[in-house]
């Protein structure tokens, strides 16, 4: 394939981000970045955390590119990166396969004469708003609107703008992720400007049906922000105050106007044009709303083999979601390009350590001038000079740029020749360069552990510009301090375990099966433990899904797929019944079929899924007519006569769901009754059908389901929570009660079927979760690594998650998931070895009282007691070096001081504190 | 113990957050200096005769 | 008081008769009034030994650390609640130790009657209807029992042990009308400099000589953080620093564990009232994190765990 690379005017191996030309350049233009509400300049990095951080020209500001005039980047940039001959080139990419990701783009509001976005400068979108809010926007956090810098009492939000609309726009789909962010800004807005700042937001259909997303919107209400079901029409200006009149309708049907000084427009989330065009060319369909085309159970497959998908290209989605997908995209990718796995690596050469225990130190110290970047506040030679004093140097050098390739190679040899057996480079931050010069020390066969970094840079030069004489004096004590640490380090050693590779799947569901598929599909010898007699789980309930599918047709298939999978091997009747071990070197009891068997593993996938919640409510168990959802499903599947001859059938949602005791949204049970009102009423129009409900969430592109089933006559109606429907019986007569929104008063429907949505419940897995060291959240589903950004993991390694058992969901973003956990998987286990960090705790046993402290504190499971058998320091604590992430927690925590963390042992951080004090 | 409570803060500030770090330690600074030195808990270096 | 001795003596008896312990840990009269000594039992006719009055202040959860065999021991409520923290922090196993429970009818606080009286004691006797009668040479004296209590027992809300395998008697009402932290929100209420004084003049008789620590079965590490030498994390002289920062490391180390059974108070040879740090430790768990030590073995104390909705309004 071909790539168009625009050309960045720098040249990327040249910069060293040092900003020189950012300060100088005399071109500002609006900071797209905030949302055009600051300024940059015409060279610029995006964002503080851009990958990489190098700059880039403007071509379309930039005065030079422009008008030939200027060019004073080029004129200060220390290294020469300037060139603004750069041309557009297009490289020629051998690939296998492609993972679109390209995003979407906030839909542009100023087209809605009504909102006045264009005209109000109060009118905001709410990513612009999000920009506001942020430490690093252009307010720095500070909560201020555009027209006159004053803080805003009173905030609106309308929701859905551009979004759920086919009138205004031709946006038809929920774009799925604004009623959180509206909530979530709001709540934000209030921590930053007080509890009295008012908040109200304007919805239609609250929907925060993601993992703990109801939760939070239960929490904002009692913070006081106000949810106001309507959709507010326009905007007026009052006068010339910048505020603003919205004239709404209340619940109880009064029209009612209310004056606010600032308006937000959650604005959707819409594929742009070029997007459109972008799929064209690659030849992949699209949806109606423009979102790239995809099987249920393909969830990131384009129309086109070997193009993957993910994000919101795929469709409106949030972070977790689109995280989800970029793991079950890359597994994709892989699985399709299994065979050519290792065909392009490189081996790189080793060169062997020397063994520097018991030396006296010989520190060498580097201090850089970064160009003017240093050099131009601190004097460096002074420092250099000083550094020589210090105890234990033997070689001082300063250089022009330490990170340069010429000057690595030169300290390298520097570090063989005086025999250096410890390093300090004084110059910029670890964060970015310290793996560098690590690198370094490697390749002189030091142990990577004896360097320390002191960060003249962005803790000095920069940040006391105005100051060089202190600068001076600061950079000799942070160079002070830092050789004072690298006196004492150690060389720390990294162990090496390797990785059983074989994987255990936990379930025999939709999500186990996709999981162990994309493992074995990946060249993985895959288990999967299954309870049942039979693999499908929860997914053989269920009848059709709205692209149409028999479920159980592409069920049998898949499990067909599994069954003849070599590299697959099914323990159906099974459980777990203990498991040993951890990363890449589990032992885990099987007990099913009479008897018990130890399987080795390097990675367990827990896919428990979850179950159908039995209603206590509603007259559930007392009728025949009275079913859930999956009961429905089932008569559907079986054509029950019952369904044919019905003249009426009643939804009622949220069953168990959205309940005090049961505070989550089930996210999947709107969407399945909308669909099966739909086939209801395929089956017979002339069936009454009515969904009772609090609020449809039929997030994303379900919701032209919602369309549809209203255009073919299903009848919505909304309760809320404390008047909730009831059902009596007269006589035969099955009868629904609910009060009717719009007048206040009860309705009688007679049914024929009463389908109760009911809550989706995990199966609560105490003992798993125990086993794996993994932890349930209060409603009993598993707790991920991190919402957004590990959702298919665990904190602690090697073990994965993913389906119902990680919180509701449909079958699509269960296979989604199910995948990206086998993709987080094989990370592991493709590198057949792990290497832990040397920078891990460890404990003294001797010193240790064994309080448990530790065991319990550590979010990763590593600390764990020793056998009371063992015959060395019997139940003393340890510490698994390769579940260990060095974060210090239990050495803080550790009562008796038994728990060091190597490579910032009390002595070296003493030492740094103490010859700290030295500056007087 | 006798400790001014303004000489402790605790502050959540994310990598991002470089204006609210510069912030928060200028308020710190502040904060501290308009206590003066500390006297209380200070340990007297061992006066050598 | 004699119903308790008989019956600890007979579930003592009983259960090594029954082999169901390897020894049980009670007290015995003292060779001194008021001064009431452990002691360990192994033989069922040695169980007579046992008594039960006023003075068994003393907290037996400390000779429990660390066993391995099966032990019965005499227990308070606040004694009990150790024997909870024990078993939370592996240095007992539940299985090996069967719990005498004492419904406490609060401690005598010897120095507060030696402080009433002028003159050698030579006994103390309780009577039933809530009197203590000092003799001694040449005077008797009779207080209300009230009035003699330890400090810690007379604000004390849990007198039940909270985990009890044989009771000695019926539990006994709690006191529900106490403040237990008016002192500690006298010396919150302090000015800086009130407060360093109040310190400076509480610890003013330390001699470090590290009796608290070890009257408190919290303190088991095997080496003290008071005597690690590399780093030296405090002081080992009399410097009035060295000496607060042992105290308050101390307290610290006990934050979210101390049950206040009254332990280093009564143990303290001149008398420094370190309740109140443990206290207002206590104070603070209690209203950060709902908690209190060592009612519940299937709770870790709340410094020992992280959970999401902990209170963070310190953070700024």
């Amino acid at each position: 394939m071909e790539i168009v690379r625009h050309p960045r005017y720098v040249d990327e191996s040249k910069c060293i981000a040092c900003g020189a030309c950012y300060e100088k350049c005399p071109k500002k233009i609006p900071d797209t970045y905030n949302q055009g509400l600051a300024k940059r300049k015409a060279i610029y990095v995006e964002y503080a955390q851009a990958v990489p951080l190098k700059y880039r020209i403007d071509p379309d500001t930039c005065i030079y590119l422009q008008k030939k005039k200027c060019g004073a980047c080029k004129k200060l940039c220390p290294t020469g990166a300037i060139d603004f001959d750069m041309k557009e080139k297009i490289d020629t990419l051998n690939v296998g396969s492609v993972v679109l990701a390209p995003g979407f783009k906030p839909f542009d509001p100023s087209g809605f004469d009504t909102y006045n976005y264009a005209n109000l400068p109060n009118v905001m979108t709410a990513t612009e708003f999000e920009r506001i809010l942020s430490a690093s926007g252009p307010t720095t956090g500070h909560l201020i609107r555009m027209s006159d810098h004053k803080e805003p009492k009173k905030i609106a939000w309308l929701q859905c703008v551009g979004s759920r609309d086919i009138n205004r726009c031709d946006n038809p789909a929920c774009s799925s992720v604004c009623c959180m962010y509206a909530i979530k800004e709001a709540v934000i807005a209030k921590e930053h400007s007080g509890d009295d700042l008012d908040c109200a937001i304007f919805y239609m259909d609250m929907r925060t049906m993601g993992k703990e997303f109801e939760r939070f919107y239960e929490n904002a209400k009692k913070k006081g922000v106000r949810f106001i079901r309507c959709r507010v029409h326009s905007i007026v200006p009052v006068g010339d105050t910048g505020d603003m009149e919205l004239r709404y309708v209340t619940d109880d049907g009064q029209v009612t106007t209310e004056i606010f000084e600032q308006v937000v427009l959650s604005v959707g989330l819409q594929t742009p044009p070029e997007l459109v065009a972008l799929a064209d060319r690659l030849g992949i369909s699209l949806t109606k709303g423009n979102f790239c085309k995809t099987d249920p159970f393909e969830p990131v497959a384009t129309s086109r083999e070997g193009v993957y998908v993910c994000g919101a290209f795929q469709g409106p989605k949030d972070i977790p979601q689109s995280v989800i997908d970029a793991g079950a995209a890359a597994s994709a990718a892989g699985e399709f390009l299994s065979p050519a796995r290792n065909t392009l690596t490189r081996v790189p050469e080793i060169v062997p350590e020397t063994n520097v225990i018991n030396e006296r130190p010989r520190v060498g110290v580097f201090v850089c001038r970064c160009g003017v970047n240093i050099a131009g506040v601190v004097d460096v030679p002074a420092v250099a000079e000083y550094a020589r004093t210090l105890p234990y140097v033997e070689f001082v050098a300063d250089n022009l740029y330490s990170c340069s390739q010429d000057t690595q190679d030169i300290m390298a040899q520097t570090i063989r020749e005086q025999n250096l057996n410890r390093v300090v480079v004084a110059a910029c931050t670890p964060k970015t360069h310290e793996p560098l010069f690590q690198e370094t020390l490697i390749a002189a066969g030091l142990n990577k552990y004896l360097f320390e970094m002191a960060n003249i840079r962005n803790q000095d030069s920069w940040v006391h510009k105005n100051n060089p004489e202190l600068a001076t004096e600061k950079a000799m004590d942070l160079v002070r301090m830092a050789v004072s640490k690298a006196a004492l380090i150690q060389p720390l050693k990294e162990t090496a375990l390797n990785v059983n590779q074989a994987a255990l799947v936990i379930g025999g569901g939709v999500s186990g099966m996709n999981a162990a598929r994309s493992l074995s599909r990946q060249g993985y010898v895959t288990h999967i433990v299954e309870k049942s007699d039979t693999l499908g789980g929860q997914a053989r309930n269920l009848h059709t899904l709205p692209s149409g599918d028999k479920v159980a047709d592409r069920l049998e298939k898949l499990a067909a797929q599994i069954e003849a999978d070599e590299k697959i091997t099914v323990h159906l009747n099974t459980t777990l019944a203990g498991v040993e071990g951890f990363v890449g070197n589990f032992k885990t009891t099987l007990a099913g079929n009479g008897g018990e068997q130890v399987l080795e593993h390097g990675v367990a996938v827990i896919a428990t899924g979850g179950q159908e919640y039995k209603p206590a409510e509603y007259r559930y168990g007392e009728d025949p007519r009275i079913l859930t959802s999956l009961e429905l499903d089932r008569k559907l599947m079986d054509n029950d006569p019952a369904i044919e001859s019905a003249r009426s059938a009643v939804f009622i949602q949220c069953v168990g769901s959205r309940e005090p005791e049961r505070p989550y949204c089930s996210r999947i049970c709107c969407t399945h009754s909308v669909h099966n009102s739909i086939e209801l009423k395929r089956a017979n129009p002339d069936m009454n059908v009515f969904i009772l409900y609090r609020d449809v969430r039929t997030y994303g592109e379900k919701e032209y389901l919602y369309r549809e089933a209203r255009e073919l006559g299903v009848i919505f109606v909304r309760f809320d929570l404390e008047h909730k429907p009831e059902v009596r019986k007269d006589g035969d007569r099955l009868i629904v009660r609910v009060i009717d929104h719009v007048l206040g008063i009860p309705m009688d429907i007679e049914t024929d079927i009463l389908t109760l949505a009911s809550a989706i419940l995990p199966n609560r897995e105490e003992k798993l979760a125990r086993f794996f060291k993994v932890p349930l959240n209060e409603d009993g589903f598993f707790v991920e690594k991190h919402a957004k950004l590990g959702p298919s993991e665990f904190a602690t390694d090697g073990v994965f998650l993913c389906g119902l058992a990680h919180y509701p969901k449909p079958i699509d973003e269960s296979i989604a998931q199910a995948r990206a956990a086998a993709s987080r998987a094989i990370t592991l286990l493709a590198r057949e070895k792990i290497h832990t960090s040397g920078q891990v705790a460890e404990i003294n046993p001797s010193w240790c009282s064994q309080c448990g402290t530790c065991v319990s504190l550590c979010p990763y499971s590593a600390p764990t007691f020793r056998s009371p058998e063992e015959r060395f320091w019997p139940g003393k604590a340890e510490i698994n070096p390769a579940l260990c992430k060095g974060c210090g927690l239990c050495v803080a925590s550790c009562r008796s001081g038994a728990i060091h963390l190597k490579g910032f042992d009390n002595d070296q951080i003493f030492a740094q504190i103490f010859s700290m004090n030295e500056a007087g | 113990m006798g400790l001014e409570p303004g000489r402790l803060h605790f502050s959540w500030i994310s990598s991002a957050e470089s204006t609210k770090f510069a912030r928060v330690a200028q308020e710190v600074t502040e904060a501290v200096k308009a206590l003066g030195p500390n006297r209380h808990f200070l340990k007297e270096k061992a006066k050598v005769a | 008081m004699r119903e308790y001795t008989d019956k600890i003596r007979q579930i003592a008896r009983r259960l090594l008769e029954e082999g169901k312990v390897d020894r049980v840990i009670g007290f015995k009269k003292g060779s001194m009034p008021m001064m009431n000594e452990p002691c360990v039992i192994r033989r069922p006719q040695d169980a007579d030994q046992l008594i039960w009055d006023g003075n068994c202040g003393i907290n037996l959860a400390n000779y429990l650390t660390g066993a391995k065999d099966k032990v019965g021991v005499v227990a308070k409520g606040c004694d009990s609640r150790n024997i909870v923290t024990h078993i939370i922090e592996n240095k007992l196993d539940r299985d090996n130790v069967v719990v005498i429970g004492v419904p406490c009818q609060a401690m005598i606080d010897k120095r507060k009657i030696a402080a009433a009286v002028d003159g050698e004691i030579s006994e103390v006797t309780e009577t039933d209807d809530g009197k203590v009668v000092v003799r001694g040479n040449g005077f008797e004296k009779t207080f209300d029992r009230a009035e003699t209590l330890q400090d810690n027992c007379a604000i004390c809300v849990h007198r039940n042990p909270v985990i009890c395998d044989e009771p000695v008697a019926d539990p006994v009402p709690e006191q529900t009308d106490v403040d237990r932290y008016a002192d500690i929100r006298a010396i919150d209420a302090m000015s800086d400099a009130e407060r360093k004084a109040f310190f400076d003049d509480m610890f003013a008789e330390c001699i470090r000589c590290y009796a608290c620590r070890n009257a408190c079965p919290l303190c088991y590490c095997p080496t003290c953080f008071v005597d690690e030498s590399r780093p030296q994390w405090v002081g080992k002289g009399q410097d009035e620093n060295d000496i607060r920062t042992f105290h308050f490391l101390r307290a610290y180390h006990c934050a979210g564990r101390c049950t206040d059974c009254g332990a280093c108070e009564r143990a303290c040879p001149v008398g420094i009232k370190m309740r109140v740090l443990t206290r207002k430790l206590e104070k603070d768990c209690k209203e950060l994190y709902g908690w209190e030590a060592g009612m519940s073995v299937d709770q870790r104390p709340p410094l020992d765990a992280y959970k999401p909705n902990d209170p963070d309004a310190f953070i700024k």
